[in-house]
């Protein structure tokens, strides 16, 4: 287990804009100590970390995860095009049709750090033009084409191949990223109930790219289909491959949770893909 | 400074309760009487199943950590065992309805209650879902105390008290049928119900006395529990088969007691429980 503390100090003075000087008020240090602190050259004493907690209405237990769920003020997500949040900045081909979030990439940056190293993943990020402190919050807008190229980044590098998307989110636990829609789902004997909730979930918390509808006289069948503003995008067939395939690892994923031994397989549509599950 | 009050736990649990030092120090480097920094407190915070902030200040409950280190993970501290008209399910809702916000480890840990405890229902004092509310009163929204009554009345109906639940409202006046077994939600409110020849229902009320023995009053002045128990009412119906435009809410009255006057218009389908007679309180 880390210490992810100077990450999260970082990550939460950038989002809000502020600048070290005005931070280190604010959580009662001195300027130089909290330079030193963000550059992991000092500790953070206990009393520092709980204020620090307080004042941002965070849970302190962030410190031994190196994420936050979601800030106090955050609202559910929408599309959003911003070139700058606090003073992150983002480049411009990943700050327009912002419909995902860093909560869906999470997996992919785990996964990164499992295979080449935290500090190889970090240099991944920066040669996206994205800095590695963006992704500690995870309600943090991200759009598509940002996944993709960090995808295909892993696919060059032979990181990722058909066979082994559904790794991908086994590299974190499946529970950990879903743990919010885990907890409002209840076990039932129809998984459709629990799938449907699941996709309702989604556009509120992890993305808004996708549109899920359910098909078909049993309702065995999940229509998978882009939003409007993906089709302003252009994407790698490889990309598109693996979309479909972490999808449906992800459907994969939750099911365990539900009880739900059912097969589940995916089919390519024009616009998208189904899910066909049965029992 | 702070450190002492750490260490001063850390030795009680040792020596007053016989827990392990190394299980409490597991994965870090401190040395007895040391510093601690911000890692190491909530390593020790996480061995000890608490939220840091109350290691720091030393302000937990020691038996019932000891308990939950000895493996009785149903173990909750003494005050919300007294007084428990409220439940596990009311608690399992709420810190459900905030997991988005990373807050559900966080006020478990706070309040000092396993997620265990929450795998049935069970009873719990009201104290602990009032604490666990002021926890995450930064991020409340209407919304989610919608969603949270909407979670607590299909539990009361599909899993707490599903069959005296079905007998009670399976009669003509369900208005009247679901207050007779709302006692069985909690007993922590008296209800009286009034109803005028137009067809209005007003509901009142007010807190019972055996409540008032265990809870400070000032604590149901927060109109959060008062929108939290309308809207569980609202649901309630909804489930029980009125349709949701067909339960007018014309208006409510909150300051520590509470007044809901509502129009029924028509029912729907009858609703079809899924579970027991549901557990008795203690």
């Amino acid at each position: 287990m880390k210490d992810y503390s100077s990450n999260i100090t970082r990550s939460l003075r950038k989002h809000y804009g502020i600048t070290q000087k005005d931070f280190s008020e604010m959580i009662d240090v001195r300027q130089g100590t909290l330079s030193k602190i963000e550059s992991s050259q000092l500790e953070l004493s206990a009393t520092q970390w709980i204020s620090l907690c307080d004042h941002f209405k965070i849970d302190p237990s962030a410190l031994l995860y190196g994420k936050i769920e979601m800030l106090a003020d955050d609202k559910f997500l929408c599309l959003d095009n911003a070139t700058k949040v606090g003073s992150f900045k983002i480049p411009r081909k990943y700050s327009y049709n912002m419909g995902s979030t860093v909560r869906t990439a999470y997996p992919l940056i785990k996964f990164a750090e499992k295979q080449i190293g935290d500090e190889k993943t970090k240099e991944l990020l920066k040669y996206l033009n994205v800095d590695p402190d963006y992704f500690v919050i995870q309600s943090h807008s991200l759009n598509l084409m940002f996944i993709h190229d960090f995808v295909n980044q892993l696919i060059s590098k032979g990181l990722i191949k058909s066979k082994n998307v559904a790794q991908i989110l086994k590299s974190t636990e499946a529970s950990e990223v879903h743990s919010y829609v885990i907890d409002q789902l209840s076990k039932s004997k129809k998984p459709e109930l629990a799938f449907k909730k699941f996709t309702q979930l989604l556009p509120r918390y992890y993305e808004i790219n996708s549109n899920y509808d359910f098909i078909g006289d049993k309702k065995c069948l999940i229509r998978v289909e882009d939003n409007e503003h993906i089709e302003e995008m252009s994407f790698s067939e490889e990309f598109l491959n693996f979309r479909e395939d972490f999808n449906l690892a992800h459907f994969k994923g939750l099911s365990q949770f539900l009880d739900f031994n059912g097969e589940l397989k995916t089919v390519k549509t024009n616009k998208g893909w189904d899910i066909a599950y049965s029992a | 400074m702070h450190s002492f009050n750490i260490w001063r736990s850390i030795e009680r649990l040792r020596c007053d309760f016989d827990i392990d030092i190394n299980l409490i120090l597991d994965g870090t480097s401190v040395q007895r009487g040391s510093d601690i920094n911000a890692f190491e407190l909530m390593r020790i915070a996480r061995n000890l199943k608490i939220d840091g902030k109350s290691l720091l200040n030393g302000d937990f409950d020691l038996q019932r950590t000891a308990k939950i280190l000895g493996g009785n993970k149903l173990s909750i501290p003494n005050k919300y065992e007294l007084g428990m008209f409220s439940s596990s399910t009311s608690l399992k809702n709420l810190v459900n309805q905030f997991s988005r916000f990373g807050m559900k480890n966080y006020v478990l840990n706070k309040i000092q209650v396993d997620e265990s405890f929450m795998h049935n229902h069970r009873p719990l004092s009201v104290n602990a879902v009032n604490d666990a509310l002021y926890l995450v009163k930064d991020f409340i929204s209407i919304e989610d105390l919608k969603n949270y009554s909407k979670a607590n009345a299909r539990d009361f109906l599909t899993k707490s008290y599903g069959q005296v639940v079905q007998q009670e409202t399976s009669k003509e006046k369900v208005v009247e049928a679901m207050l007779s077994v709302a006692h069985y939600v909690e007993r922590n409110w008296d209800y009286k119900i009034i109803s005028n020849d137009s067809g209005n229902y007003t509901i009142e009320s007010e807190q019972s006395e055996q409540m008032l023995d265990h809870s400070p009053k000032k604590i149901y002045t927060n109109s959060y529990i008062n929108e939290m128990r309308t809207y569980f009412f609202y649901y309630f119906m909804e489930l029980c088969g009125f349709k949701n435009h067909d339960v007018q809410i014309t208006s409510q009255e909150f300051n520590i007691n509470s007044k809901m006057t509502f129009k029924v218009i028509t029912r729907g389908a009858s609703f079809t429980p899924q579970a027991s007679s549901g557990p008795k309180f203690h």
